[in-house]
């Protein structure tokens, strides 16, 4: 056994895709590791113990590929203008002119990768033994993997990751089926040796690395016992393709609006589980059964700034996707099939424009998983909307306020109850939020001094109260943060405004909360 | 068919556009010369090599010598010279290139149905055709002219060193003349380096052997060719199968020519029956335009 593995020291993986420029190579090829290798070995004095380690590496069979669950998040290409290379001889000193100088068009691909390690393992390595310390000691010496901005910083594992890990692998097909892999990576068995690498070099070309291996991503199996909720985890999300950026506060506009335009276009009369009304007009008795609206916030990471990317629509498990298709899908789909957009008029707002998820959208804010945690599940979630209690608590906050945290605990546990999670066994919440960029549950005010009539004045960001029809007062919202014993599998929503966009969990597993 | 002899050609890399299109021509020239002749692609270096059957020995001299009197020199001996030809006269060459064709002697014609149509404008080209319609005549003439038995022979047997002069002798098939201003040291135009290194002529004067398998046809005012899809800089493709067993010149413009090869991307089934059929691998290139030149990307294996 074998494994190889390297973190990027930035953060991004940057290699061009060999056919296109303005494309990124993900998931990085075999080949490419060991170009880095041989790279390493040609410019630290060509150690010929790292010299054999590395032509044995070429004989062994194509190694599987770990990366990081969350990598490979493309960011958007942009084409920069680059200062060409200064003449030798003349006027070098006005070619460096800022004025004179030309610039170029050209591209620089990369892909997120975050700091967690990628890996190269082999099951099957013989005498790995052997070649163990010069490839320890070469390992040490790479610097880059693609574009010599890729730092990187290498090692020989003790062991592979597993999808436990939070890890996604990459399995090599057998050869016969090497055609039939819908993932081709240029690989390391059969690839040029080291002199040939020297001859190549010497004549100043690349080294031409023509043959590829078939991948097929390995399958992983979620524990059978994963708890979820009342609502199903295939989530439709859609992105918002014009219209004004908006802040996560707005979400109860865009949610509202979001709402009334389904009904409008959905068939007359509404379903229950679209409307969340009987057909009496009573509200369904316990909530369940009813569709619900998501914002999808760009929050939970260092740089957040909870701006809305879009919204999804959660649906009850017990409507079949028939009926799904039935009442939503002439909204979102047109007649050819293909994504259509719908605005939203939002009043002073403007109007905002969505459409159907693409499938090739690799943000992550707007893949239903990070919202749902699936297929391993979260023990750790956190609110990145209010949560909304669903009653007043008796006592008084401010002269009784161990009563009234013990009453809002309570508030929380049924609440859970009715969302059909399992029994918590950690509650916390408070009116900052634990994830990154999501603003505070409730904006803090205080009285305008010597404004005449009596004023209040916002201090920094917040949501809006929740307020339902007729009601005289808005009900109290906190962040909310929960512990479950076992993984859950989401969406995860809770309190009174679930329906609309507030009491919005994500997962904190794979983040580190501000406090717990 | 398994051949009494054969000879494996570590220059011809299959995994190139340039590669491939030099180990046709040199099937396509030598197919009179030898008996039984086939090709095939085995794994080398990383790459997939070209390898040349026969039912007679093959050795490396005699190969060259028999591509010495094969190749022609001068643009007036060999079919090119129709590029021309048709530009000035296309009914007349359409109508005397027919008629002089037989079975046994088509070599015009099958020149001709890859460079031209009497359906189409004279001004359509092949989309195989990647140098500027007005140095492309010029630079077949030159590579016609001062291609070597030296130069076929590091084109044949060696790893490609690409020492030989770009200026006026390259077709612009490979893809490392895709010479964009900000990825190379030097300004393109006025290249210094462009009189000294970076093709390979041997290959390039193979290469307009092959011309020959790939046929157009005129599609809505421009030329279709064979094993391309997809029109535009951003939409044309070229997509070329690897096969293992040997094959005899025939077999290959079916090969070339397999439906499934052009869709994107081949399906399950299709990819199970290219597999069955002995195409190991199937490569695919975009022929970009940079600036005013078209150019291949470097290749991606598909299936």
């Amino acid at each position: 056994m074998l494994t190889l593995a390297w973190t990027y020291l930035t953060g991004y993986a940057r290699a061009t895709d060999p056919a296109r420029r303005d494309a990124p190579e993900w998931p990085p090829h075999p080949a490419r590791v060991w170009l880095a290798l041989a790279a390493a070995f040609f410019e630290t004095g060509e150690d010929p113990a790292e010299g054999q380690a590395l032509e044995w590496l070429r004989t062994l069979p194509d190694p599987q590929v770990w990366l990081p669950v969350q990598a490979g998040g493309r960011r958007h290409v942009v084409t920069a203008y680059v200062p060409v290379n200064d003449k030798a001889e003349g006027t070098a000193l006005l070619q460096s002119a800022p004025l004179a100088r030309s610039k170029q068009p050209r591209t620089f691909p990369a892909v997120w990768v975050g700091d967690r390690p990628c890996f190269l393992h082999w099951p099957e390595a013989p005498d790995s033994d052997r070649y163990r310390p010069a490839l320890t000691q070469l390992c040490a010496r790479v610097t880059r993997l693609g574009h010599s901005a890729s730092l990187v910083q290498m090692w020989v594992a003790e062991r592979p990751p597993t999808p436990e890990d939070s890890f996604a692998g990459w399995l090599p097909t057998e050869e016969a089926d090497s055609g039939l892999a819908d993932l081709h990576l240029r690989r390391i068995f059969q690839g040029p040796s080291l002199e040939r690498l020297r001859e190549t070099f010497q004549a100043g070309r690349r080294p031409l690395v023509g043959l590829a291996a078939g991948y097929r991503a390995a399958t992983f199996t979620p524990p059978p016992m994963t708890n979820t909720t009342v609502f199903d985890r295939d989530l439709l999300v859609l992105t918002q393709v014009d219209g004004p950026a908006l802040p996560v506060t707005a979400s109860l506009q865009v949610m509202q609006a979001l709402r009334d335009t389904l009904m409008a276009h959905c068939p007359q009369p509404p379903p229950a589980w679209v409307s969340g009304h009987d057909a009496q007009g009573q509200p369904l008795a316990d909530g369940r059964g009813h569709l619900a609206l998501l914002p999808l916030p760009f929050v939970g990471y260092e740089y957040a700034d909870g701006r809305l990317l879009g919204v999804a629509l959660a649906f009850p498990t017990e409507i079949d996707r028939r009926e799904r298709g039935r009442v939503i899908g002439p909204l979102f789909v047109n007649q050819q099939g293909k994504p259509a957009d719908v605005s939203l008029r939002l009043g002073r707002l403007g109007v905002w424009v969505l459409r159907k998820r693409a499938w090739d959208d690799t943000r992550l804010t707007l893949q239903p998983e990070t919202w749902t945690a699936f297929p391993r599940g979260a023990k750790r979630w956190a609110s990145v909307t209010p949560v909304v209690l669903d009653r007043f608590p008796k006592a008084n906050r401010l002269t009784e306020r161990a009563n009234w945290e013990y009453e809002v605990g309570s508030i929380l546990f049924e609440a859970c109850q009715y969302a059909g999670l399992p029994e918590p066994v950690e509650i916390d919440f408070g009116t900052t939020a634990w994830t990154p960029g999501a603003p505070r549950a409730i904006a803090k005010e205080r009285p305008v001094r010597g404004a005449s009539p009596p004023a209040q004045a916002r201090l920094g960001d917040g949501f809006p109260p929740y307020l339902l029809k007729g009601a005289r007062a808005a009900k109290p919202q906190v962040h909310v943060f929960l512990r479950f014993a076992e993984p859950v599998v989401g969406p995860v929503l809770l309190g009174a405004g679930r329906f609309l966009g507030y009491g919005l969990f994500k997962p904190l597993d794979f983040f580190v909360p501000k406090r717990s | 068919m398994t051949p009494n002899h054969h000879i494996v050609l570590r220059g011809l890399d299959g995994t190139t556009p340039l590669g491939f299109l030099a180990a046709l021509g040199l099937v396509n020239a030598l197919r009179e010369c030898l008996p039984d002749l086939c090709l095939a692609w085995t794994t080398d270096e990383g790459g997939w090599v070209a390898q040349l059957g026969s039912s007679a020995p093959i050795r490396q001299a005699d190969l060259l010598d028999r591509l010495d009197k094969t190749l022609v020199k001068s643009l007036n001996q060999h079919p090119a010279r129709l590029y021309e030809e048709v530009k000035q006269q296309p009914g007349n060459v359409f109508l005397q290139v027919r008629q002089a064709a037989a079975v046994g002697h088509r070599r015009e014609a099958d020149f001709l149905a890859a460079i031209a149509s009497n359906l189409a404008p004279a001004e359509a080209t092949s989309q195989l055709q990647t140098t500027r319609r007005d140095y492309h005549v010029g630079n077949i003439e030159s590579i016609l002219g001062r291609t070597t038995r030296s130069h076929l022979d590091r084109t044949l047997f060696k790893p490609w060193d690409y020492a030989d002069p770009m200026d006026n002798q390259s077709l612009h098939l490979d893809p490392s003349e895709d010479r964009r201003h900000a990825y190379q040291w030097h300004k393109p135009s006025g290249d210094p380096t462009r009189r000294r290194r970076g093709t390979m002529l041997g290959a390039n004067r193979l290469a307009i052997e092959a011309f020959a398998w790939f046929t157009v046809w005129p599609v809505g005012g421009a030329l279709k060719t064979l094993g391309f899809s997809g029109f535009g800089s951003r939409e044309t493709r070229w997509t070329w199968p690897i096969w293992t067993p040997f094959v005899p010149p025939d077999l290959i413009p079916s090969l070339l020519a397999l439906a499934p090869l052009q869709d994107d991307p081949i399906g399950e089934s299709d990819r199970r029956r290219l597999r069955h059929m002995g195409i190991a691998a199937v490569y695919r290139v975009r022929r970009i335009l940079v600036g005013k030149t078209p150019n291949f990307t470097p290749a991606r294996k598909i299936a």
